[in-house]
């Protein structure tokens, strides 16, 4: 998105970047900066790598971790649990989101109840877990099916109740059935609010999942992140939180911000034109 | 517009195919080197490429009976076949040597 | 009007009273340990007991005080710094994707890290909370210098506005939409972070205190902690919301973008 503040011409100028190439690499510049400035900046505050570990501190300790072959396998760990928790979530969060959002009688009777639900904070189901479920992947998957659920549900079942009355009486109208009026209305309706409701769901869950691998995990990024602090080898810890951090644009650029794209541009012109009930 | 996701999962399969291949290829060789050949369920030493971490460890505990670590070599009784594959697989093991036991 | 009206508390008010019934009935007919659910009334007693000697009070007020002081330090230090930043066009664009990186790992992912900076204790919490809030509310400020029209730009600008006075003339009025809209988003993560790192780094409020039960299996501390964490967020969730929309819609209503 170019910034309105100074305007630029419309035109390209061949002798020069275009302004997406510019951009991509001032943002580089920009991290080549900071890091930089790190560097530079650890012999000046003079402490221990232990507590402030250079650049270049954390590039051999991410280089350690792959050569041990610990990286990878952390890396598909977290991504094997996140994958299940979001993936199973959404599919259930989905399900009953269309069939709850249905019938008028039971979204009136679930929608206190999921309201409620969804303001128990996730981190705070951790503990609980913990007591029912013990230590241990299974602990982290279900919290994390938890924590997708609930978004993906409320926001599908708020798309479905907005399917335009209109609609399904003319796919009804002209001789469709059930089949017809979930194909056609209810499920194209229901899409921006599922996709909305995974967006919010995927970023509460990666969270939820460095936080559980914290406290419940042997293995993973998040446990990395951990496990690097308390066996007083900080620079694991940092390669950890970048780690975390690149996964998790790359499931935005890669995922989410596709899908979104896809739903709004399909769908957008006919959710808002359409009427309301 | 589903392009991108598209895309994204058809590289990481790629990707990890690609590192599974060298893998099963890289434990042939490893496997191969061994005389006489793995029996059903044996005794080996497993020498990695540095000095074992618990992480290491914890691992090889997951695929038998680890009893004992000398610099970079881990001692293991009761490793079934699968398992040895499953080691000698791991990029991050340089040889597997039959062990005569304690 | 009416009766749908009652009907529609009616029906909402069903599934808690199912929830109520099994949770009473469930030990009953499953056989499980009975540290593992306790009866409603172990949680009732427990809530009683704990504001009664007003250690429940002292927790909850522990964390809202981390909260605001995480609160005001993450603000304080990201609006000017985000102004700073978006004043010029090419240090914006220099700095956008690592803030959108820091944005992603912010929070909770840095309280190892707190660990070995302040020990457990309210130093390690403050900064998670103040990290959250800072890279958000830093992100939504330069988002929102960004999004100001290039009209009114121009407009202050020929009128003779710059350096300070175009910052409080235009950048942070024009911003100021964007970094409301965000604040509750950013408060929302911020809460969260609050109640994780209270329950890995800290020594009091209301993460700890659910944390610490797991040690002593006590799990109506456990469901109350979860219950009060849950109500204060909409506690503040409805009364920031409310007074935001009352005063961004009230004020600014006329400029919709």
């Amino acid at each position: 998105m170019t910034s309105v503040v100074t305007g630029d011409a419309g035109f390209a100028r061949p002798w020069r970047l275009s302004r997406r190439a510019a951009r991509t690499l001032k943002g580089v510049t920009g991290i080549v900066l900071m890091l930089v400035a790190w560097q530079v900046s650890v012999p000046i505050i003079g402490m221990s790598s232990y507590f402030y570990p250079a650049p270049l501190d954390v590039w051999a300790a991410f280089v350690d971790l792959v050569r041990k072959g610990v990286l990878p396998i952390y890396i598909a760990d977290s991504l094997g649990r996140y994958g299940a928790g979001v993936g199973i979530g959404a599919a259930l969060g989905i399900v009953f989101g269309i069939a709850i959002g249905l019938s008028r009688r039971t979204s009136l009777a679930f929608s206190p109840l999921f309201k409620f639900l969804f303001a128990l904070v996730e981190v705070a189901w951790i503990p609980i877990f913990v007591v029912w479920f013990g230590y241990g992947v299974k602990t982290i998957v279900l919290a994390l099916i938890y924590v997708v659920f609930f978004p993906v549900m409320y926001n599908t079942l708020l798309s479905v109740r907005t399917a335009p009355a209109v609609l399904v009486n003319a796919v009804r109208s002209l001789g469709g059935g059930r089949i017809a009026v979930m194909r056609y209305v209810i499920l194209p309706s229901a899409l921006p609010g599922m996709i909305t409701g995974l967006r919010l769901a995927a970023g509460f869950a990666f969270r939820g999942l460095v936080f559980g691998e914290f406290i419940a995990a042997k293995t993973g990024v998040g446990y990395l992140i951990f496990e690097g602090a308390q066996s007083q080898q900080t620079s694991r810890s940092i390669v950890g939180m970048i780690i975390m951090g690149l996964m998790w644009l790359a499931i935005d650029q890669f995922y989410l911000r596709p899908f979104e794209r896809a739903t709004v541009q399909r769908w957008g012109l006919i959710v808002d034109a359409a009427d309301r009930r | 517009m589903l392009r991108v996701p598209a895309i994204a999962t058809a590289v990481a399969i790629a990707l990890f195919a690609l590192y599974t291949l060298a893998g099963f290829i890289g434990g042939a060789r490893k496997l191969d080197a061994i005389e006489p050949p793995p029996a059903a369920r044996g005794d080996y030493a497993i020498t990695l490429a540095f000095a074992p971490e618990r992480f290491h460890q914890q691992w090889l505990q997951d695929r038998g009976r680890v009893v004992g670590v000398k610099g970079s070599t881990v001692f293991m009784r009761d490793v079934e076949r699968p398992a040895l594959r499953d080691i000698a697989r791991e990029y991050w093991v340089t040889a597997v040597a039959r062990w005569s036991g304690p | 009007m009416k009766a749908s009206r009652r009907e529609a508390i009616v029906l909402g008010a069903l599934p808690f009273v199912a929830i109520v019934v099994a949770w009473a009935v469930l030990p009953h007919v499953i056989n499980y340990p009975a540290y593992m659910l306790p009866p409603i009334s172990a949680v009732l007693r427990f809530a009683w007991e704990s504001i009664q000697d007003g250690s429940l009070v002292r927790n909850i007020a522990a964390s809202l005080a981390r909260l605001a002081a995480g609160f005001a330090i993450g603000m304080g230090l990201a609006i000017p710094l985000g102004l700073a930043i978006a004043m010029n066009r090419h240090i914006a664009d220099l700095f956008r994707p690592l803030l959108s990186f820091l944005q992603a790992i912010a929070g909770i992912a840095w309280v190892p890290l707190t660990i070995i900076w302040f020990g457990i204790g309210n130093g390690s919490v403050i900064f998670v909370i103040a990290n959250t809030i800072f890279f958000a509310a830093l992100y939504n400020t330069v988002l929102g210098v960004e999004t100001i029209p290039l009209a009114l730009h121009r407009a202050v600008r020929s009128h003779g506005g710059h350096g300070i006075k175009l910052v409080t003339q235009l950048l942070l009025p024009g911003a100021l939409m964007q970094i409301l809209l965000g604040m509750r988003t950013s408060v929302a993560y911020g809460w969260r972070a609050l109640v994780a790192s209270e329950m890995i780094a800290g020594s009091s409020g209301l993460g700890y205190m659910t944390m610490e039960a797991v040690q002593w299996q006590r799990v109506e501390v456990i469901i109350l902690g979860m219950i009060v964490i849950g109500v204060l967020w909409v506690i503040m969730d409805r009364a920031l919301f409310a007074t935001l929309e009352r005063r961004t819609i009230g004020r600014w209503g006329l400029m919709q973008r």
